[in-house]
């Protein structure tokens, strides 16, 4: 485990989310571990945190879920990307690409 | 949008299958993560360990996961409503002394409401009320007697007034009521004859229509019943049509037997209606200077008719004439006034008297309860700090502590108007009737709104005190000591309440005490007569064959020798009132003392 690990700044882990979503429907743990392997264990989450943002994606009408048996035969409450979800993800990865560059522009002016 | 308040919805009625999915979906994750750290080589003890401390606080991210489904604000009244309940039945005593002193001092303050919104604010029980009136004459002048100056406003008025009041007004109705007594009423039903002794009161012909109430059946008296020397009719209330006559409508238009003269029912009130001389059968008054405004006791009423206004009806009333009786001496002008003043009268002052009187009641009893409160949460102060400690936001754990006496004040408003039921039960027994407004009284949606508003109110004046003097728990001296401190401004608070609270009950207990000693000096006077082993009877003999003296006088005779002949009777005798009681229009001198020769 390095220290030098990166925090995530408010609101992008729902991004993150709903890209990995839109794979495929998984389960709260599946997307942590995703997250995780991506990352290259890059990010430093508290895994615990996904499930508030879950289960706030889900008030929202982003992603919807259904219970079903996982591969270790257990039962798991699987996630995927509504329609709605899937718009969403578009504007919001289109916004933070935007305020990337814009931000890189600033940077490299000073 | 919609859908958030759909999710909520559904989340908020499947409250226990989403708690228990979500204690599965964490656990889920927990026993996945366990599983990875165990093929990773560690042992299950550590496995576990390392799989928490990863996850996180579990407990923190179920809040925060039921904060993100929107369930929280609900789901914490709830929790917050059970947990004050458990506390206030902990602490039984705290809350049964709360609970009393609640009902004992919301209850008077809602009978005496109950009394002041009968007289002073309900609206009369007749349409357009604002647009009915009663002649009132004002008169000023300076005492022969006394040297001060006086005025007085009389609405007692005699028969001349009445027929320039007629002549002279335009846009009005008036009528006209007179005085009450008993009569005899003899009358058959189909279940037989009866005698009965009433009371009748004597109003004009359109007394009804300047009230606004139409008779339920049949019409009220016509011009001609009104005159001198009319047909005799009587009008029946509507609660002695159903007693007396159990509701048979084949009374209207039949003759009784009233004041020994036949009489028609013309017709029969609504029951229910209130009137403000409370009788059970009205005949013809017939206004006249001579005859039964003879004297000054008749009451004059005007309603406006539409169209009109009460400017111009002011403005010709300002040119009656002034009574001929009256001294030179004397100012008089006629104006008139609102019907709801007149019947209230000199009631508002006493009333203003007892509402004060009963809200000192209800400030010493807030200071009481302000009191026990700040002694409760000195108690309490540990048990908060724990709590605080363990993550309770501040702001939770003083909404709590509110709530808890909200939940006393509910309840104690409850059992204050509960309280105030029996004491106007009580209050209409024995208060004497020109105390009881015109309606009766009862708890009406005024009464309920005031209540709620009071129990708020001392809800928030008790509750909020000493949440005020205790917002800083400091969590280290609370834990730590076993001694209990309470800060310099809690004790500064409980001498100010306690001095108020002695103020108050100073200034309660004296007047009362006054009033006491007053009544008791009264019932312990010596009344000069011997009253033991006398009874008395009362019988109405205003009828027409009376008025002969002879006969009357031979009636009094016989009733007097047949009275004595009652074995067991010593003496017997007849008259026109008890003693203390007034007859008629004799008044007494006073013979001796610093008042000695007044009237």
């Amino acid at each position: 485990m390095g220290n030098d690990k990166l925090e995530l700044p408010q609101g992008t882990l729902d991004l993150l989310i709903l890209k990995a979503l839109a794979l495929e429907p998984m389960h709260g743990w599946a997307i942590s571990e995703r997250l995780h392997q991506i990352s290259s264990e890059a990010l430093l989450i508290q895994q615990g945190s996904l499930y508030p943002a879950l289960h706030r994606l889900e008030r929202r009408g982003w992603i919807k879920a259904h219970w079903a048996v996982s591969e270790n035969n257990r039962k798991a409450k699987y996630y995927e990307l509504t329609r709605q979800g899937q718009k969403q993800l578009a504007i919001e990865e289109e916004a933070w690409r935007r305020l990337a560059s814009v931000v890189n522009n600033v940077l490299d002016m000073a | 949008m919609l859908s958030d308040i759909l999710y909520r919805l559904r989340a908020l009625l499947r409250r226990k299958g989403v708690e228990s999915e979500l204690e599965e979906e964490l656990r889920y994750h927990l026993e996945r993560e366990t599983e990875k750290l165990i093929r990773a080589g560690l042992s299950e003890a550590e496995a576990k360990r390392q799989a928490r401390i990863t996850f996180g606080g579990v407990e923190q991210i179920r809040q925060d996961c039921r904060q993100a489904r929107g369930l929280t604000l609900l789901g914490n009244l709830w929790q917050d409503l059970r947990y004050s309940l458990r506390t206030l039945g902990r602490s039984y005593g705290f809350s049964l002394a709360v609970l009393l002193t609640l009902t004992l001092a919301i209850g008077v303050n809602s009978t005496i409401f109950t009394l002041l919104d009968g007289f002073l604010l309900r609206t009369l029980p007749y349409p357009q009320p604002d647009r009915i009136g009663v002649l009132t004459l004002h008169e000023e002048g300076t005492s022969q007697r006394t040297g001060a100056f006086v005025t007085e406003e009389n609405e007692s008025l005699f028969g001349e007034t009445w027929e320039q009041l007629k002549a002279n007004t335009h846009g009005v109705v008036v009528a006209a009521q007179g005085g009450t007594g008993g009569v005899n009423i003899q009358a058959g039903t189909s279940e037989g004859n009866f005698v009965k002794y009433v009371q009748e009161a004597r109003v004009s012909a359109h007394y009804f229509d300047v009230l606004g109430v139409a008779p339920r059946l049949g019409r009220s008296f016509t011009e001609e019943e009104d005159r001198a020397g009319g047909t005799a009719a009587v009008v029946l209330s509507g609660s002695f049509w159903r007693t007396a006559f159990h509701s048979d409508p084949k009374i209207l238009g039949a003759k009784i037997t009233l004041k020994g003269e036949p009489t028609t029912v013309v017709g029969i009130l609504p029951a229910g209606a209130a009137f403000p001389l409370d009788a059970d059968v009205y005949t013809p008054l017939r206004p006249a200077p001579q005859g039964e405004c003879g004297g000054d006791n008749c009451v004059f009423f005007l309603r406006l008719l539409p169209g009109a206004t009460w400017q111009r009806v002011n403005a010709e009333i300002a040119h009656l004439p002034r009574p001929s009786y009256l001294s030179h001496r004397v100012r008089a002008w006629f104006y008139v006034q609102p019907m709801q003043r007149f019947l209230s009268g000199d009631m508002r002052l006493r009333l203003e008297i007892l509402m004060f009187a009963v809200g000192c009641i209800l400030l010493i009893a807030c200071a009481n309860l302000a009191g026990l409160t700040i002694v409760r949460m000195a108690r309490q102060a540990p048990e908060l700090a724990t709590r605080l400690a363990l993550g309770a936001t501040r702001r939770r754990v003083l909404f709590q502590l509110w709530m808890g006496n909200l939940v006393l004040a509910v309840l104690g408003g409850l059992s204050g108007f509960g309280a105030a039921f029996g004491f106007l039960h009580l209050a209409e027994r024995l208060l004497p009737e020109e105390m009881i407004p015109l309606g009766g009284l009862s708890l009406n949606p005024h009464v309920l709104l005031f209540t709620g508003g009071i129990a708020v109110l001392t809800s928030l004046l008790f509750g909020a005190l000493p949440l005020l003097t205790i917002r800083h728990i400091d969590l280290r001296s609370e834990l730590g000591s076993g001694v209990r401190s309470t800060a310099v401004g809690s004790r500064r608070l409980r001498q100010f309440l306690v001095g108020g609270e002695i103020a108050l009950t100073v200034v309660l207990l004296s007047a009362s005490g006054l009033l006491v000693r007053t009544l008791m000096h009264l019932e312990n006077m010596p009344p000069g007569f011997d009253g033991s082993n006398v009874m008395t009877a009362k019988a109405s003999l205003s009828e027409k064959r009376f008025s002969d003296p002879v006969v009357f006088n031979r009636l009094m005779e016989k009733s007097v020798e047949a009275m004595r002949q009652i074995p067991g009777v010593e003496e017997a005798a007849v008259g026109l009132a008890l003693p203390y009681q007034r007859g008629l229009n004799l008044g007494m001198v006073l013979k001796d003392g610093p008042s000695a020769g007044q009237e």
